[in-house]
């Protein structure tokens, strides 16, 4: 379903991503790890189309997200980190808004708000302010806003930060029930939710791939958490083994 | 075509929930009303000194589009300039401020679509307040009898020089995501603009005046504000405004490319 190859991004001189390549078969929820600036947010704005790679390709349902951006966008449902909210917009029409941004026709959008405000908990704060309302809150209008448009496709960047554990329970059961039908990538910090949800994990660090396998032999011998910690360490061991040895021969 | 109506009602309905439309639609109310005013009694003196002098031919109807109508749309067209990157400051720099921009450029939209939109949005607003004025040609219309003919074109010149204003407004707000920066550039662009027409008139060179009348803004509107309607200007406010959008666009842009 989401084809990722070579993907390499620049910013200015910094390299954000190097050389990533992966696969997210259909029906699967991939888990995103990595240390914090090891280039998952990056990697999620280039498969979502907000920013274009600097070499590389991604293709979603085989559409190339350079090529044919309209039709990547439309099948993709994006949460960035900090939820897209308008404060001033109360949350169920800035759902039907969202829902005409996506293409969606006049019924269309009256059944699939309904849906999502019911999918997401949003029943008795339909019409609230969205700056109103609690950061809980605020991050399931951010994920009701992905689902709005029912895309194949989710990519969620953090959706858990922030709550408290009841509604981290909630979140991670809405997921696990959305990677029934749809292909999901999901970036976290949180290991047990990989753990809970994922049945694919990848791991990147300092913008290249250190894993990417399935959760069961991820962790047939260790945790996830020790698997992470031992890959991240060895990542870490060999870069600054290469900085050493271009610092000796100039 | 519907995405661009769902950006530009978010727009209009984000105007209306702020203070910031009320006071400068309040401001603009209280300027425009003085200027009729103060062109009023100075169109009444103008009569007065012909009557006194017996000049019976200039008390002819289109006095009130010289001295009043023209003079006046001038002043509403000097009070936009001023008030109007208030209004569209806020068009693309909130957005990025509010990171809501990653919400437009992640869904099936064209960068033109969303730029079209917010235009239409500013623009709208603004004729809006153009629209205010008509009170005072009802007036003038009930009471008197000016050349409809040169009101229109005085109209239409005002219209254009706006939709040039706000085609700015809409670019200096794409390359920042701060609103007083986006308002402050905005205004600093179009008095550049205006120092092109003073400029115009003290340069040696023939050939450098003209390119500077040219380029005025001000210089456009005067034959439209004196009801002859010239296609190279209607061609400069189109272009004008073409121009920015376009750089709006390309602002939109790189700023993803980055």
């Amino acid at each position: 379903m989401i084809k990722v190859e070579n993907l390499t991004k620049y910013y200015g001189d910094f390299l954000a991503v190097e050389n990533l390549s992966f696969n997210v078969p259909k029906s699967s929820i991939l888990g995103f790890l990595g240390p914090n600036g090891a280039g998952k947010t990056t990697t999620m704005r280039v498969l979502t189309g907000f920013m274009p790679a600097t070499s590389g390709a991604v293709k979603v349902d085989g559409y190339d997200v350079f090529t044919s951006p309209m039709e990547v966008k439309s099948r993709i449902g994006y949460m960035p980190e900090i939820p897209p909210l308008y404060p001033d917009m109360r949350v169920r029409s800035y759902l039907h808004f969202v829902g005409r941004l996506k293409g969606l026709s006049r019924a269309m959008r009256k059944e699939k708000v309904e849906e999502v405000i019911e999918k997401c908990g949003l029943k008795e704060k339909h019409k609230a302010l969205i700056r109103s309302l609690s950061k809980g809150y605020r991050q399931r209008v951010g994920l009701a806003q992905a689902l709005v448009h029912d895309p194949p496709v989710l990519v969620l960047d953090e959706p858990t930060i922030g709550l408290d554990p009841r509604q981290i329970i909630e979140i991670r059961d809405l997921i696990r029930g959305m990677g029934k039908n749809r292909t999901v990538i999901l970036s976290t910090h949180i290991l047990p939710e990989v753990t809970m949800t994922c049945d694919h994990v990848l791991i990147i660090h300092k913008g290249r791939k250190i894993a990417h396998d399935t959760l069961a032999a991820l962790t047939a011998k260790m945790n996830l958490e020790e698997a992470f910690l031992k890959l991240v360490s060895e990542a870490e061991a060999v870069s600054n083994a290469q900085v050493e040895s271009e610092a000796s021969n100039p | 075509m519907n995405r661009i109506w769902a950006i530009f009602a978010k727009e209009i309905r984000s105007y209306f929930l702020s203070p910031i439309a009320y006071i400068v639609t309040a401001g603009f109310m209280v300027l425009s009303g003085l200027s009729f005013y103060f062109r009023a009694i100075y169109l009444n003196q103008v009569i007065q000194a012909a009557y006194e002098n017996g000049e019976l031919a200039v008390l002819k109807q289109n006095r009130i589009n010289h001295f009043l109508i023209g003079p006046m749309l001038g002043d509403v067209g000097l009070i936009l300039m001023f008030l109007m990157p208030v209004l569209t400051m806020r068009l693309f720099s909130e957005e990025k401020r509010q990171k809501t921009d990653e919400l437009l450029l992640t869904s099936p939209l064209t960068v033109n679509q969303i730029v079209i939109s917010k235009y239409l949005a500013g623009l709208f607003y603004a004729i809006l307040l153009v629209l205010i004025t008509l009170v005072y040609m009802v007036v003038l219309f009930h009471y008197s009898e000016p050349d409809a003919g040169m009101a229109v074109a005085s109209y239409l010149s005002l219209v254009l020089f706006v939709a040039c204003v706000v085609s700015l407004g809409v670019f200096t707000s794409s390359l920042t995501e701060n609103q007083i920066v986006a308002s402050v550039s905005c205004l600093i662009l179009e008095l550049i603009f205006a120092t092109f027409g003073v400029a115009s008139r003290s340069v040696g060179s023939p050939t450098i005046s003209r390119i500077l009348a040219y380029l005025s803004l001000q210089t456009h509107m005067k034959s439209f504000l004196d009801g002859v309607i010239m296609s190279e200007d209607l061609i400069y406010f189109v272009s004008f405004a073409f121009l920015f959008l376009f750089l709006t666009n390309r602002s939109v842009e790189s700023s993803r490319w980055r």
